[in-house]
């Protein structure tokens, strides 16, 4: 698969659930080697999206092809080729680590020397060793996620569709988590991660950003920053009150000790109007990721 | 007690049960069902009872007798059969006896009239003798010198209660246990979500059913083991039939057990309710229109028609049919028919569900 050639291919996809459209009208792409980043907030249509890619749900409009094949028409196919870890953890709690992987393992068609091999690699990469022999419903939060990823990756997809995989996790083990499908990517896999968290978003080759089931960027992070979407003018946070009587174009959005100001490039002369009438000068700074999806959802 | 708290208590409690029909269908259409049921089954009064009558001879003494007991509610049918004709089918079960005219030489006889009655249901067989007893008693028959009834009772000489209800007994529990085990599994996985991470995987939704149904349809086995065990163990229902025959019988009976609680716990998703639904849809109707307690026959044509589809219908005449009379498959051809139809229509609709509903 050359890089031309995408490993997920989604081309105009809609979903409805009676009146309410979820994803309208989504088009990306994923390669092989890559890491993009699904961020949107709550209800922006990721979940919906990726299960659609996965045929857990069906779509309404639009062509999916993942590795050439529709996952409405050959959903079992698909499943061989992807791993889908889902955002809400439903394992079996009564069955032992050891029992569940065993038992998707062969699901998954490893016979019991490909089997072994591959449930030592796991325990090994994803520290299993004390929970090996421990009901699911007993583990913690973080190695459950673990678990889910273990089994996301026994039939060693060429690419994984992690719905957000931290969500819950410990802050030292999301840089572990993120270290760990990085190695992925090095190693060639296609990954497509849904979070909301911003600087997780960062950490992605790309970010794919939606909002009310729609796309509204696509790109790498500097890539977007290089688009100059939006202005960003600082103040001190002792402002706050005067704001409240005045209020200024486009969105503030509190930083500790300043209150940053996001404005579109359209709203740029009402933006200087309105410092003008507040008598303060602010300070322009560079724009980051929060400014952009601050823009966007505005826009 | 503050009255708006339990107001707004009432209101919340409203509110799921307008949002949730299966409560609502619970609430209301429950109660109208059971009362129609109850009320059109329950019924300690013996009716339908069927009789053929052997009388190669007929004398104006046998006709009458024959027209009294026509005009009897407790007969649904009275007719002349021959005699080849009237012993097959005590022996299928359609007939409730046959009351046998000997072939008169002289007049008045004092031989006695035969009368064969069919013990696998003891309340009906009481019930067909008193009634012949006592019509006898107000016809010409009555005049003297009296006629003795030369009574044989077929299938469940001793007439023992429990040798008629036991086999109809296993039918039962085997339904619920069969039904309800199945149901209540995919009903959890459905519920928390785990069916998600088989549907992830290449299996499909035939290895899954076949794989889910299989230790069902073994626990099944087993469970008929111990409980025939017991039926003839400890309360000595006798085994006189093929155990080939009752193998193929208990295995579409379990089959079907195993695909309506499939059944119901895709349309419910939910384990408590698919719970309630399997009760319910599978267990009452069996109770009362298997015909292992209440005559069909005494029934409104409506529930009769629904007997029909009932799997319990033919497997609790297959059972007793085979345990009590030696019947075979030649005998119980209608019953295994039956059966098999059901169990393909129920494992065809289960498999149709899981993949709308589920897969």
């Amino acid at each position: 698969m050359s890089e031309a050639n995408p490993v997920i291919r989604v081309r105009g996809v809609v979903k409805r659930f009676g009146e309410f459209v979820a994803v309208d009208r989504v088009s990306f792409t994923l390669r092989k080697g890559e890491i993009v980043a699904l961020l949107g907030p709550n209800g922006a249509g990721k979940t919906t999206l990726i299960r659609i890619l996965v045929g857990l749900l069906p779509r309404d409009e639009g062509e999916i092809r993942v590795m050439g094949v529709d996952p409405r028409e050959d959903p079992s196919r698909v499943r061989k080729r992807v791993g889908y870890m889902p955002q809400i953890l439903s394992l079996y709690q009564e069955l032992q680590v050891r029992e569940l992987l065993e038992i998707f393992a062969a699901f998954h068609g490893l016979n019991d020397r490909g089997r072994h091999a591959r449930l030592t690699a796991l325990r090994q990469r994803y520290q299993l060793d004390s929970w090996w022999y421990r009901p699911v419903g007993d583990l913690p939060r973080g190695i459950q996620q673990r678990v889910g990823l273990s089994l996301a990756l026994l039939s060693d997809p060429p690419i994984l569709l992690l719905d957000e995989p931290t969500s819950g996790v410990a802050p030292e083990m999301r840089k572990v988590f993120w270290e760990t499908l990085r190695a992925f990517r090095d190693a060639g896999k296609a990954l497509l991660v849904t979070t909301h968290d911003l600087r997780e978003a960062e950490q992605a080759d790309r970010i794919l950003t939606l909002y009310r089931g729609r796309v509204v960027a696509d790109g790498s992070l500097e890539t977007l920053q290089a688009q100059k979407t939006c202005r960003v003018v600082r103040f001190p946070a002792s402002l706050w009150a005067r704001l409240e009587q005045d209020p200024p174009p486009g969105v503030v959005l509190p930083r500790g000790r300043y209150l940053d100001v996001v404005v579109s490039l359209r709203e740029g002369e009402i933006m200087e109007r309105w410092v003008h009438r507040l008598g303060v000068q602010g300070q322009e700074v560079p724009v980051d990721l929060e400014h952009l999806f601050i823009s966007w959802i505005h826009a | 007690m503050n009255v708006r708290r339990i107001y707004w208590i009432a209101h919340k409690e409203l509110l799921h049960l307008r949002r949730d029909p299966r409560s609502l269908f619970l609430a209301l259409g429950l109660p109208v069902l059971l009362t129609l049921l109850f009320g059109w089954v329950l019924r300690l009064d013996v009716r339908g009872l069927t009789l053929g009558v052997v009388d190669l001879r007929p004398t104006p003494e046998s006709r009458r007798l024959v027209a009294m007991l026509r005009r009897q509610d407790a007969f649904a049918k009275v007719e002349f059969l021959s005699a080849r004709e009237a012993r097959r089918r005590l022996q299928t079960g359609d007939l409730s006896g046959i009351l046998w005219f000997p072939t008169e030489t002289r007049w008045p006889s004092r031989r006695p009239l035969g009368v064969w009655v069919d013990g696998r249901d003891p309340l009906k067989a009481a019930v067909l003798m008193q009634r012949i007893q006592e019509t006898m008693g107000i016809t010409l028959f009555s005049a003297s010198p009296r006629r003795p009834l030369g009574i044989r009772i077929w299938y469940n000489p001793e007439m023992k209660s429990q040798v008629a209800i036991i086999p109809g007994l296993v039918a039962l529990i085997l339904l619920l246990v069969a039904a309800l085990q199945p149901s209540i599994a995919l009903a959890r996985e459905l519920e928390q979500h785990t069916f998600e991470q088989l549907r992830l995987t290449p299996v499909t939704v035939g290895e899954l059913l076949v794989g889910k149904l299989v230790p069902y349809f073994v626990l099944g086995y087993l469970e008929t083991v111990v409980v025939l065990g017991i039926a003839l163990g400890i309360f000595g229902v006798p085994m006189r039939g093929s155990w080939v025959d009752l193998g193929v019988f208990v295995s579409l009976f379990l089959l079907t057990a195993v695909s309506l609680g499939i059944f119901f716990s895709v349309i419910t998703k939910n384990q408590q309710a698919a719970m309630q639904y399997t009760w319910l849809v599978t267990f009452l109707p069996s109770f009362f229109l298997s015909g292992f307690v209440f005559p069909l026959r005494s029934m409104p044509v409506l529930l009769r028609w629904l007997s029909y589809g009932i799997p319990a219908r033919y497997f609790v005449r297959a059972l007793r049919g085979i345990m009590l009379q030696g019947a075979g498959m030649r005998e119980l051809s209608g019953e295994a028919l039956g059966l098999f139809v059901l169990t393909v229509v129920w494992m065809g609709v289960a498999v149709l569900q899981v993949r709308r509903r589920a897969w």
